[in-house]
């Protein structure tokens, strides 16, 4: 069971602009799900769509497997969000702010001292929100996502304007959340390294489209070690190591053999010096998840 | 249904506290009270034969809303609806509001009625400001009340046609402001057609411009009648036009591409 599912969602601003190209997100309930891409990728356009904030121009929308156009009002009740920059009316203290939605959402007014402490803004009292540091912004961002008890939570990049404190402690509230309470949590990030100890699931786009979808330990498991071998001549090389029965491939004009034991790894070496090639390099790889994102996503420099 | 309404005109209201509509309010219904209330201060010495003129309430009224209807009140609508609808814009909080549970024509008409509880509210402050611009000067002098009745329901009847001839202004402007995300389009438009009906107040068809309707009946109930035959009574061309507006608004509201 999905709590977001959509399907062909295509989007454009323009006729010439199309911003999303057939995206179908699948963010299964209790998961956490974090939907990766660089600036620009469509990861805030996919998010607004979702909630109803941009008029849907292909392709459908389910949540919590009811169609959001037809559902509007029910599916609201139950989704908690902060998309882009904080919205907070200035002029308010934190716990007016709250107190609005309080109503709106006729949630006990309990909740509003219990979200304010739990995202650390208890202390601010008649400070109004226009004075608060961005990242205090963010948090009563979040605070009012949470009020009402969502069973989904959709934060489009919410470590925006944090310091590394605040994203730890961001990282293990919506952990908590989703552990103790299952909600769903949907959330967006630029940066793989802020959100993997975080989600059960991930999905990459880039430039409208989505790379990949599914669970995270899926893309995990693309982290293969390999060993790097640079020689004065790779494509006798290639053939070299071909020949004696290894795995070998070519990336960015340098070979790449699967993590092999050491005696492996020694005999590759023997046998180029032996042909009379030169090895400048013989190297295990640093294929962490940031780089298999920014490959994936194009934007590798190795 | 209307409980949702009234939830959604509660948080509205509460939006409003100690925002600078709240403050135009009292600024604006004091504005002409204060200047009419400094200039009897000034010639303390006419203040008794004021006071004993029969015709004290009406001769007050008169100078009061001339400034008021023409120039004043159509001032305030211009900016008050654009503030309250720039809450959102300014804070960026459309977005938050319309991924709340609340069906959009709820908001609409929140909001609507929020400006329209804060029109009523300037035409209390102005009306009290009347009386003790009326009472309070004799009092600091020592000369006697004003002999004359208070007309309560005259004025309570006038008062409601000008709340209701302002309401095409409402629409209008409220209209403007939800559509345009920067401040100075509503308001420059509101000026521009403000000015347009004050140029055309003695055209014979000014009726048919909304912006004209505080201004003809403030020369009408003084006994000027700057339209000679008018088609229906100005208030109820100002209900048509404000329905009107209003059911254009709402459409242009519940239709816009992007809702933050």
């Amino acid at each position: 069971m999905y709590a977001i599912e959509t399907t062909g969602l295509t989007h454009h601003f323009s006729p010439a602009d199309r911003v999303l190209n057939d995206i179908s997100l699948r963010v299964p309930e209790g998961s956490i799900y974090g939907f990766l891409g660089p600036n620009g990728a469509g990861k805030t356009t996919t998010l607004r769509l979702v909630l109803g904030l941009l008029r849907q121009q292909h392709g459908s929308i389910e949540i919590f497997g009811m169609p959001l156009r037809r559902n509007r009002m029910e599916i609201l009740r139950r989704v908690g969000s902060s998309i882009e920059s904080p919205s907070i009316y200035a002029h308010l203290t934190a716990r007016e702010n709250l107190n609005l939605w309080q109503i709106v959402f006729r949630c006990p007014a309990t909740r509003i001292d219990e979200v304010l402490q739990l995202v650390g803004l208890a202390h601010t009292g008649s400070k109004r929100a226009g004075q608060f540091s961005l990242g205090m912004k963010q948090r009563l961002s979040i605070a009012v996502a949470l009020l009402h008890d969502p069973s989904l939570l959709i934060l489009d990049e919410p470590t925006n304007g944090l310091d590394p404190h605040g994203i730890l402690e961001m990282r293990d509230l919506l952990i908590a959340l989703n552990r103790e309470h299952g909600t769903t949590i949907l959330v967006s990030s630029h940066l793989l390294s802020e959100i993997e100890r975080l989600v059960t699931h991930a999905g990459i786009i880039r430039r409208g489209t989505m790379l990949f979808q599914g669970p995270f330990a899926e893309l995990a498991e693309k982290r293969k070690a390999v060993t790097i071998i640079d020689t004065s001549d790779n494509d006798r090389a290639f053939a070299a190591i071909n020949e004696a029965g290894f795995e070998v491939r070519t990336e960015h004009e340098k070979l790449l053999v699967p993590d092999s034991p050491p005696p492996d790894i020694s005999r590759i070496n023997r046998l180029l010096v032996e042909r009379g090639i030169d090895v400048y390099q013989i190297a295990p790889s640093g294929n962490d998840l940031e780089k298999i994102f920014l490959d994936l996503i194009g934007d590798s420099k190795w | 249904m209307v409980m949702t309404l009234l939830r959604c005109i509660r948080t509205e209201w509460l939006k409003q506290k100690g925002s600078f509509a709240s403050w135009l309010v009292l600024a604006n219904g004091l504005f002409v009270p204060a200047i009419l209330f400094a200039a009897r201060l000034r010639r303390p010495h006419n203040l008794a034969a004021l006071n004993r003129a029969p015709d004290f309430w009406e001769k007050l009224w008169s100078q009061m809303w001339q400034s008021m209807a023409i120039m004043m009140l159509p001032m305030f609508i211009i900016l008050v609806t654009s503030l309250v609808v720039q809450i959102e814009y300014r804070n960026n909080t459309w977005k938050q509001l319309h991924t709340s549970p609340q069906p959009l024509p709820t908001i609409f008409m929140a909001k609507l009625i929020v400006i329209l509880a804060l029109l009523a509210e300037l035409l209390v402050v102005f009306n009290l400001g009347l009386y003790l611009t009326g009472v309070v000067p004799g009092l600091l002098f020592g000369v006697p009340a004003p002999a004359a009745p208070l007309p309560y329901h005259l004025f309570l009847a006038r008062n409601v046609n000008f709340l209701i001839d302002a309401l095409p202004m409402v629409a209008v402007q409220y209209l403007l402001a939800l559509h345009f995300k920067n401040f100075a389009i509503p308001l420059g438009a509101g000026m521009g057609l403000w000015l347009f009906a004050i140029g055309m107040i003695s055209w014979q068809y000014s009726y048919v411009i909304p912006y004209t309707y505080c201004a003809l009946d403030y020369f009408a109930a003084t006994g000027t009648h700057m339209v000679k035959q008018l088609p229906a009574s100005i208030q109820t061309m100002a209900t048509a036009y404000f329905l009107l507006f209003t059911a254009a608004g709402l459409v242009l509201y519940m239709t816009r591409k992007e809702r933050g």
